[in-house]
């Protein structure tokens, strides 16, 4: 797999692209992408915040990263391997369904809605947490998913739904939200 | 027991680590953010795209400003002899310290709530270092003016959060802490304005301690009155706390200034 890391050294945050292209090689194989998907991961690492961003074009895979994102939150600056891999994880099983046939057209990124964004954020991390057996946070990815569905029973029932979930299509993930 | 008790030595469990305010300072990230070359991550409203993420963020800053606001009000409690400090300040930070204590409580449920953990982000201890002050007016006007009036900010706009994002308990908890830090802040001015009656050197000593913990906390945008300042200054709040308008406008313009 074609993995490759902008910027290619690090300037002001102290990251090492040879660690994120490992990182990023291990959850994508664990994610279950084919080979032939190349995967470009651009870090903006002048910038705190941890906005991401990914457009998959054909069989290629470019991530925009803000550098917060990949940031251990208890020391400025520096990497967290726990973290990076969560974002990795996220941002790649939701580039795997855009590119399965069977997971049906989502609309582009920059069309879906924060709503949107949640739950399908929501789908992608469980299945990660799954499958890497690590904790991804539920609690935090509750709270972001009540904060765009509302914070009562019938959104909990939703993420719970999503979280728990695996072989979804964009009209079931549709489907749940709607049903809060 | 010994008395100023330095912030190196506060006692703290291993799930929390230490930052340094000097790494903020210097952090090359938040000058491009000063400077307007960088994005600004904007008031803290549920439309930000990493609305949770900050809003935890924040919840979390608030948790362990309670918990050195708890100590703060507790050292002034023992620092200072009866000749020093009136026993009926120390009556009012013991009330105080419990107000800190429920607080403290509080953070840690909405902390849960917010799927937080104690610990996920560095402390720093700035507010318990300007409650070491050795002169007990300046110490209570850096803290209950300066610090409680910040909280009265950031409480303000957490809760302004919670109705925007349609999350009642965030809300009602803020609403209420809000209430106290109102107390707090009169607190302050009603025992700057005891104290310093015959004074004026020590008050004008008192005010300008007030400003630069002020200016600390405005750093580089953090609070004010435009959209891209995440925290925003609760006019109608500091009001009732006893600030004069002269006061809130003085703290917006040092606002501006410093975030230009």
């Amino acid at each position: 797999m074609n993995i490759t890391v902008d910027p290619p050294a690090f300037l002001i945050v102290d990251y090492e692209p040879e660690r994120i292209v490992a990182v990023a090689r291990e959850v994508a194989a664990l994610v279950g992408l084919p080979d032939d998907v190349r995967i470009e991961v651009v870090v903006e690492e002048d910038n705190p915040f941890g906005k991401t961003a990914t457009v998959v074009d054909g069989r290629s895979v470019r991530m925009a990263i803000e550098g917060g994102a990949f940031e251990d939150p208890q020391q400025l600056r520096q990497f967290s391997e726990a973290n990076a891999r969560l974002v990795l994880g996220r941002l790649l099983f939701r580039a795997a369904d855009r590119l399965n046939p069977a997971f049906g057209d989502a609309p582009l990124e920059g069309d879906l809605t924060p709503a949107e964004h949640a739950a399908w954020d929501a789908y992608a991390v469980g299945r990660y947490t799954r499958l890497a057996g690590v904790d991804g946070g539920m609690g935090r990815r509750r709270y972001a998913f009540r904060i765009r569905h509302g914070f009562s029973d019938a959104a909990d029932r939703a993420f719970d739904r999503l979280w728990s979930a695996s072989g979804l299509t964009w009209a079931d993930i549709q489907s749940i939200c709607s049903l809060r | 027991m010994r008395k100023i008790f330095p912030a190196e030595e506060l006692a703290r469990d291993i799930r929390f680590r230490r930052g340094r305010m000097e790494e903020r300072f210097e952090d090359p990230r938040m000058g491009k953010i000063a400077d307007g070359s960088g994005r600004r991550g904007g008031k803290l409203t549920p439309d930000r795209p990493d609305a949770a993420h900050a809003a935890r963020q924040m919840m979390h800053g608030i948790f362990v400003g309670e918990i050195q606001a708890l100590e703060g009000a507790g050292r002034t409690v023992w620092d200072f002899d009866d000749d020093e400090a009136p026993f009926a300040l120390k009556l009012d930070m013991a009330r105080q310290c419990w107000d800190e204590a429920r607080h403290t409580e509080i953070s840690v449920k909405l902390g849960e709530h917010m799927g937080t953990e104690i610990g996920e982000f560095a402390e720093t201890t700035f507010l318990y270092q300007a409650a070491c002050n050795p002169d007990p007016v300046l110490r209570l006007t850096g803290v209950n003016r300066a610090l409680e009036g910040l909280a009265i900010d950031v409480f303000n706009t957490m809760r302004e959060f919670g109705e925007a994002s349609g999350d009642p308990v965030l809300t009602f908890c803020e609403d209420w802490m809000l209430a106290d830090e109102v107390t707090h802040v009169k607190m302050g001015s009603d025992w700057l304005r005891r104290l310093t009656e015959h004074d004026p050197d020590r008050r004008e000593r008192a005010l300008e301690f007030q400003r630069v913990v002020d200016k600390l906390f405005s750093f580089r945008g953090f609070r004010g009155e435009a959209d891209e300042n995440p925290v925003q200054l609760a006019r109608t709040f500091r009001r009732m706390a006893g600030f004069e308008e002269a006061e809130i406008d003085e703290i917006a313009e040092s606002s501006k200034e410093i975030a230009s």
